[in-house]
């Protein structure tokens, strides 16, 4: 892991498995608290650290789980995902994940350990929730962090920057940008097939950006994102979807949604716009 | 690059980009153009959207850490170093 660089105004640090970079105007101060908080976020929240909260809670035989502020935001977020998306993102769907073979970070290009099957059941993210200082969910019931996590992560950073002219985020590309003196800024969509070549540019004053797609973090058998409808990896046409928002976690919930509903949906789960890369090449710009 | 990479490739040089003409109406009904300032690469001064429209959230907004769309000020002045630089989206 490389340390923390502060280049340019952008400190860049690595977290949920990639590098996350912010950048504000005024006092760098708060560049470092926010980096302490997205840590911590990611250390609560990754599925790939045993004594992470997250997977203390996926293994707790309890139906009411004492929980931290953190991980309380998550399961809240959990429960809107699947409620704005008519279910189609679902984070409860992680026995599937496993099973499709992604159990450990994947670097692009990578090869997954084959999987198998473990306990749990899916569609159950309308029985999540929050009771005072706990999270409630099913027993049995295993959350999966992904991208809603960084999603989160991005909306919880902006919380900090609230009081600056200009700011930006930027959660392994999860994107938020704002600030009082509402700048445009430049957001470039990433080729799927190739993140060294752009296929749009966006250009935002304040707001969420994040992509979903089936083309990076996949391997010869498939790729992480299942389609709770089929319970199999999503095989609708379309290879990348960039939908913009004005949240992280919106952005996030509806790049996965459109991605899912195919050709025929996609642009109705964009009502911000946003960019559809089919699974032939061809780039849909949807009211952008 | 991979053999289906290069497909695309070829792909893309002869398919024209197709818009999505369907929705543009609708997203500028619900305020999209506050939110996104311009589209594509057409210069920003040219493109950005009048901040008379105040815009109304959607309807999976969330209540906890929702954020107000901000209001494009074409003229504003701030650190270049911060704005100046694009950022790129990929899949997460």
């Amino acid at each position: 892991v490389s340390a923390p660089t502060l280049t340019d105004g952008v400190l860049r640090f690595a977290c949920f498995g990639t590098t996350v970079g912010v950048r504000a105007t005024g006092d760098p101060g708060v560049l470092h608290a926010i980096r302490g908080l997205l840590e911590e976020v990611h250390q609560r929240l990754t599925r790939f650290d045993a004594d992470s909260e997250l997977c203390r809670l996926n293994v707790d035989p309890r139906a009411l789980v004492p929980a931290s502020p953190v991980l309380r935001r998550f399961a809240g977020a959990v429960a809107h995902a699947g409620r704005a998306s008519g279910g189609l993102v679902d984070a409860t769907c992680l026995p599937l994940v496993e099973a499709a073979g992604y159990t450990g970070h994947l670097e692009p290009g990578g090869t997954p350990a084959p999987g198998r099957p473990l306990p749990g059941r899916t569609g159950a993210w309308a029985d999540v929730g929050v009771e005072g200082a706990a999270v409630r969910r099913p027993p049995g019931v295993r959350l999966d962090s992904g991208g809603i996590g960084k999603g989160l992560a991005a909306d919880l950073a902006a919380e900090l920057l609230a009081d600056r002219d200009a700011w930006a985020v930027d959660c392994g590309g999860d994107l938020r940008v704002g600030g009082r003196a509402g700048a445009i800024r430049a957001i470039e969509v990433a080729d799927p097939w190739d993140a060294g070549d752009i296929v749009a540019t966006l250009r935002l004053t304040a707001g969420a950006v994040a992509t979903s797609g089936t083309t990076r973090r996949a391997w010869a058998a498939g790729h992480h994102l299942i389609d709770p409808r089929t319970g199999r990896c999503a095989d609708t046409g379309i290879a990348q979807v960039t939908a913009v928002a004005p949240t992280g976690l919106q952005a996030e919930v509806r790049a996965k949604a459109a991605l899912l509903a195919g050709r025929a949906g996609a642009a109705r789960r964009l009502p911000d716009g946003g960019v559809v890369v089919l699974a032939d090449g061809t780039v849909q710009r949807v009211g952008v | 690059m991979s053999s289906r990479a290069e497909r695309v490739r070829a792909l893309r040089r002869r398919t024209a980009t197709a818009a999505v003409a369907l929705f543009v109406g609708a997203w500028a009904v619900i305020g999209g153009p506050a939110l996104v300032a311009a589209a594509t690469k057409a210069p920003a001064t040219a493109v950005v959207q009048p901040a008379a429209t105040p815009a109304t959230p959607s309807s999976d907004a969330v209540p906890a850490g929702g954020d107000a769309t901000s209001v494009p000020d074409p003229s504003a002045s701030v650190d270049q170093g911060t704005t100046a630089a694009p950022l790129t989206t990929s899949q997460s």
